[in-house]
């Protein structure tokens, strides 16, 4: 299932393109966040409306945010109509399913857009 | 072709409130008993939309939404840029009494949501004999809290974009797209530091876990609601404060969150209906008004 997580965050540069009106929510954001499913990673950089999937391994690899699931619980996540605890990424942390450490500042200054970025899987679903 | 009003006025009351001179904005449709709603934390009583035209409701209910002063339309009092706005349970329960007194309310039913749902177990406390009964959506004597309350007034943030986002997950999937959407607006519309200063009350002020201890349902009764979709007063955190208070009833509703009349009235409707109609007694079936809960769309829920 890792895997599957990890494809599936390869293919939000993709999903983001078919919904313009979240790329223009995001024309201002910039954000690297470290998403983590079990124990692998990647890094989903947003930077004036586009999202680029980046190694998170290797040296210097820095981010601002991560948010760290089990697989499970990103699949969880990404169903047509999630369970009350697997709906939303700060109702997920006080469910106990999803950890989020880091700098939040730039989470804060984004945070409805990186939600709807990561919930684009649900929609594809 | 005639103006198309819904049958819902609004108005402005001149009252004291904490012995300060304020402007009110009130809503109200219908008549009978009175029914006082409290709105949540940073938003105004336009929550209550759905509810003041529902005809099953106003039918038998007079039903009243007023904007807390510092929300919607009830501009802060006189002076207000010399302080911070810190909502206290003192100052809440003043609110209410000094709103009934006002408006010359005989014993009303006090339906409130998040804080509102919270202070009506204050009322229920201490002032039983004011009202005919006492209903708390995503109401507990008190809850956890999931996040730092100063990321929401700050100059780095934008304040109403980060109060709708945060709150953005305790509204279900599934519902009406367009109510979650403009729920959302609400708080999108608040001013600077008013959320924050509402969850003064919330997060530091209104432990009720000792309060409800005072309260005796026989003298009046309490209904306590929670979403499913709530994990910002859980409804194991409503269930908590239902148990340890005799008498109380609690109903856990399933497809809604933590604004249940703003984000799907129509599914928080199938709950509150049946309590509305134990405080008023059934509605004689030749009597009962069409019910237009699904008016919304159904469709296109995010």
């Amino acid at each position: 299932m890792v895997t599957q997580i990890i494809d599936t965050f390869m293919r939000l540069p993709v999903l983001l393109t078919g919904h313009p009106e979240i790329a223009r929510r995001a024309d201002r954001a910039g954000i690297v966040l470290l998403l983590e499913a079990g124990s692998e990673a990647v890094r989903l950089q947003l930077e004036k409306g586009q999202v680029t999937v980046l190694p998170a391994e290797g040296p210097m690899r820095d981010w601002d945010i991560a948010l760290r699931a089990a697989p499970e619980a990103w699949a969880d996540h990404w169903q047509a109509v999630p369970a009350p605890d697997a709906f939303d990424i700060l109702g997920m942390v006080r469910h106990g399913r999803m950890r989020i450490e880091g700098n939040f500042a730039p989470l804060m200054r984004h945070l409805q857009v990186v939600k709807d970025i990561l919930a684009l899987p649900r929609a594809a679903a | 072709m005639s103006p198309r009003f819904d049958p819902v006025t609004g108005r402005y009351l001149r009252l004291d409130i904490g012995g300060r001179p304020h402007r009110l904005y009130v809503e109200e449709a219908g008549q009978g008993i009175p029914l006082l709603c409290l709105h949540t934390a940073g938003a105004d009583g336009r929550q209550y939309r759905d509810l003041l035209l529902d005809e099953s409701v106003t039918a038998r209910f007079r039903v009243i939404a007023f904007d807390m002063p510092w929300h919607g339309k009830s501009s802060p009092p006189e002076g207000w840029q010399d302080e911070e706005y810190r909502l206290s349970t003192e100052a809440y329960v003043g609110m209410i009494l000094d709103v009934c007194a006002a408006l010359e309310l005989d014993r009303p039913v006090v339906l409130g949501c998040s804080i509102g749902g919270r202070i009506v177990l204050q009322l229920a406390a201490d002032h039983p004999e004011r009202f005919r009964g006492l209903i708390g959506a995503q109401g507990a004597a008190w809850q956890d809290p999931w996040y730092d309350t100063d990321w929401l007034h700050r100059p780095d943030v934008h304040g109403g974009e980060v109060c709708a986002a945060l709150i953005s997950g305790l509204i279900a999937p599934g519902g009406p797209a367009a109510d979650r959407h403009e729920t959302l607006w609400h708080y999108m519309q608040g001013g600077p530091g008013v959320f924050k200063g509402d969850l003064w009350f919330y997060r530091i002020d209104g432990d009720l876990r000792d309060t409800i201890a005072r309260i005796d349902t026989a003298r009046c009764p309490l209904w306590l609601m929670a979403g499913e979709y709530d994990f910002s007063c859980r409804p194991e955190d409503m269930i908590a404060t239902a148990e340890a208070i005799p008498g109380c009833q609690a109903v856990v509703m399933e497809r809604l969150g933590h604004f249940p009349m703003s984000e799907n009235y129509g599914q928080f409707a199938r709950s509150l209906t049946p309590i509305l109609e134990e405080i008023s007694g059934p509605v004689p079936t030749t009597q009962r008004v069409k019910v237009n809960h699904e008016k919304r769309r159904e469709t296109g829920g995010d």
